[in-house]
């Protein structure tokens, strides 16, 4: 089984590591931090099947011999912490947690709820770490990975909450009743979040390999322009990409799956999710916290009408330098809405471009406002007149 | 009881513990409303951290603040489907009613309103998080009804309940959503089976375990029956990586 987070390593590798890795204490931790926008379905996996992650975090901590387990859960979702609790209880009290699980001496394990507080980059495992130990979320250098120097540098296996799901599944059905659901490279099933135009939105189980096209005509969406798939930091495609599967053979998600239809404007949505990066940019690494902005304002100037060809080869260039030189995934994605959509979207940026080669980004007339309120002037002489000028 | 008591007493039920920062800063915040410099102060010299490093912290994410920002705090979750659902406007009626700028405590201290990024409820939205409990589903009405409700200084427990009902909307479930395993089952199958983690191979498995120890062992053995042991916590075996 691969992760459902959207990286997609193989999970049995990941406890395979941890549980060869040295080390005193191993810790499993569940990442419910679900930041990507577009993305809900955690929140309905742990109000529906708790029992079912907190079992496959229990049958994690038994392959990797691990004593402790943390679900790290955003603050978002903060009234979920007390019914978490509440069945955690009663798996204590069932012997299902604790010491001697299931009367297996020596088999500890015992999880606690850990609430985040509003970072989306606390999802990215090693800031995920860090918060969880009461520091700032920036993620760490890798490698050393969480596998072997996790939470206290300990051994940690990280894993999203539709992974351990899945994992209590196959630990109850076993792993050739789990590939007979998906495709050959991709087994078994993925929950999607659709929001957006459509009439039903809500949440989605498919086996893997299931069509784009097919999402689309199940939940109701017509006359679709795009859609997001993974979030931001994910893919958009167009109607003529409706016939690809989600599978990680073509495009791999970690469930966002936001539609638009035609009357939107793809310039608008593109505009919130540069927003977003530029919001939730850590600060910890230059070209994330600096191309992010630098992102936003280019975007804020191409609204403003200012914009030219010169601007959309600046965002490519920008791109360029936080896909080598940003510190985590954050900066090596946040360009991803610009560059997917001015491929597939062209028009929806050029009939807002100036056709001029370069445009600054403030109003020149507007800046000599001042001076003519001063003057006392109004008449056509104290107006720059680009038009004019540039004749 | 004061407040340095009631700091106290969070601190002392997460053991003094630094690792454990996070839960007492946000307990802390649920019970005085915000982190004030004396509260840093109190909490950095109860868990023995420099107070930069506690201040570090509180600075970082969004849902902890070091200013006040009244007794109710609005989130309009700002995502692209709640902008398209009209979230903008009704934010800006929330905040004409109540007199206010987005991002700005009001004058008496009462309430800010403000946006936040998507809270995960983008297929019930527009929603809020009102300190920082979710509120699904925005309209007119109820923004109205939320201006009542902030100015008369109602308890946010007293308020419609069905505002918090957050709906599961399953449309479709498979195997994870639908199958129906009594708790400890599927624990019960692996301690009868001994545990041996499915692996199927990726394509980043390579350059993902090259990175392990830079590689200089080579692959890690896989998991066999022989080599797991009964009861797991009790006997990892020495790493033949170290």
């Amino acid at each position: 089984m691969r992760g459902r987070g959207g990286a997609g390593f193989t999970t049995g590798l990941k406890w395979e590591a941890c549980r060869n890795a040295p080390g005193k204490t191993r810790y499993v931790i569940c990442n419910a931090d679900e930041g990507e926008p577009g993305t809900f379905k955690d929140r309905v996996l742990l109000t529906r099947q708790p029992d079912l992650v907190f079992e496959g975090m229990t049958v994690a901590a038994y392959v990797t011999g691990a004593s402790k387990g943390y679900v790290y859960l955003r603050g978002e979702y903060r009234y979920l912490l007390e019914p978490l609790n509440a069945v955690l209880a009663r798996r204590r009290q069932d012997n299902l947690l604790g010491k001697g699980i299931l009367g297996r001496s020596g088999f500890d394990f015992e999880i606690e709820v850990h609430m985040g507080a509003g970072a989306y980059i606390c999802g990215e495992e090693s800031a995920l770490i860090e918060s969880l130990e009461g520091k700032r979320g920036v993620p760490r250098n890798r490698p050393p990975f969480p596998v072997t120097n996790g939470f206290l540098n300990q051994p940690t296996v990280v894993n999203n909450v539709e992974t351990l799901a899945a994992a209590a599944l196959i630990a109850a059905k076993g792993g050739d009743w789990f590939k007979s659901f998906g495709t050959a490279k991709s087994s078994g099933t993925k929950i999607l979040s659709i929001s957006g135009d459509c009439e039903r939105p809500g949440i989605y189980e498919y086996p893997f390999g299931v069509t784009v096209r097919q999402v689309l005509e199940e939940c109701g969406a017509k006359a679709t322009q795009a859609v997001q798939i993974s979030g931001p930091s994910g893919i958009c495609i167009g109607p003529d990409e409706f016939d690809r599967r989600i599978a990680f053979e073509d495009i791999p998600t970690a469930g966002s799956f936001m539609i638009f239809d035609i009357r939107r404007d793809i310039f608008e949505v593109v505009r919130n999710f540069i927003n977003f990066f530029a919001h939730e940019s850590c600060g910890f690494c230059t070209p994330c916290r600096v191309g992010t902005t630098l992102l936003k304002n280019m975007m804020e100037k191409i609204a403003a009408g200012h914009g030219t060809r010169y601007d959309l080869d600046e965002i490519y260039k920008l791109n360029r330098v936080m896909q080598s030189a940003a510190h985590c995934g954050l900066g090596h994605t946040a360009g991803n809405p610009l560059v997917h959509t001015l491929e597939k979207f062209r028009p929806a940026y050029e009939r807002r471009l100036k056709s001029l080669e370069f445009e600054p980004a403030f109003d020149l007339d507007a800046a000599l406002s001042q001076a003519r309120q001063m003057t006392r002037r109004d008449d056509s002489a104290a107006h720059f007149d680009s038009a004019q000028e540039n004749a | 009881m004061n407040n340095s008591d009631a700091i106290n007493d969070v601190l002392s039920r997460h053991g003094n513990n630094g690792t454990r920062l996070m839960q007492i800063l946000r307990e802390t915040q649920e019970g005085l409303g915000w982190l004030s410099p004396e509260t840093l102060s109190i909490i950095a010299a109860g868990i023995g951290w420099p107070r930069a490093k506690v201040e570090g912290t509180a600075g970082f994410y969004t849902f902890f603040h070091t200013k006040p920002m009244g007794k109710y705090r609005v989130l309009w979750s700002d995502n692209i489907t709640d902008r398209m659902l009209g979230n903008i406007e009704l934010m800006q009626a929330m905040c004409k009613a109540l007199w206010l700028e987005p991002g700005r405590i009001s004058e008496d201290g009462l309430v800010s309103v403000h946006t936040t990024s998507c809270t995960g409820m983008c297929d019930q939205g527009p929603a809020v998080l009102v300190n920082y409990r979710a509120i699904t589903r925005m309209t007119m009405e109820r923004v109205a009804e939320m201006v009542d409700l902030i100015r008369s200084k109602t308890p946010l427990d007293d308020w419609p309940a069905e505002w918090f009902v957050v709906e599961n909307n399953i449309r479709r479930a498979d195997m994870l959503l639908s199958y129906h395993l009594s708790p400890g089952d599927a624990l019960r199958a692996s301690l009868a089976r001994g545990a041996e983690p499915d692996i199927e191979t990726a394509s980043n498995e390579r350059s993902w375990r090259e990175a392990l120890h830079a590689g200089d062992a080579g692959r890690a053995p896989r998991l066999t029956k022989s080599s797991v042991p009964a009861c797991a916590a009790a006997a990892v075996p020495a790493s033949p990586l170290a």
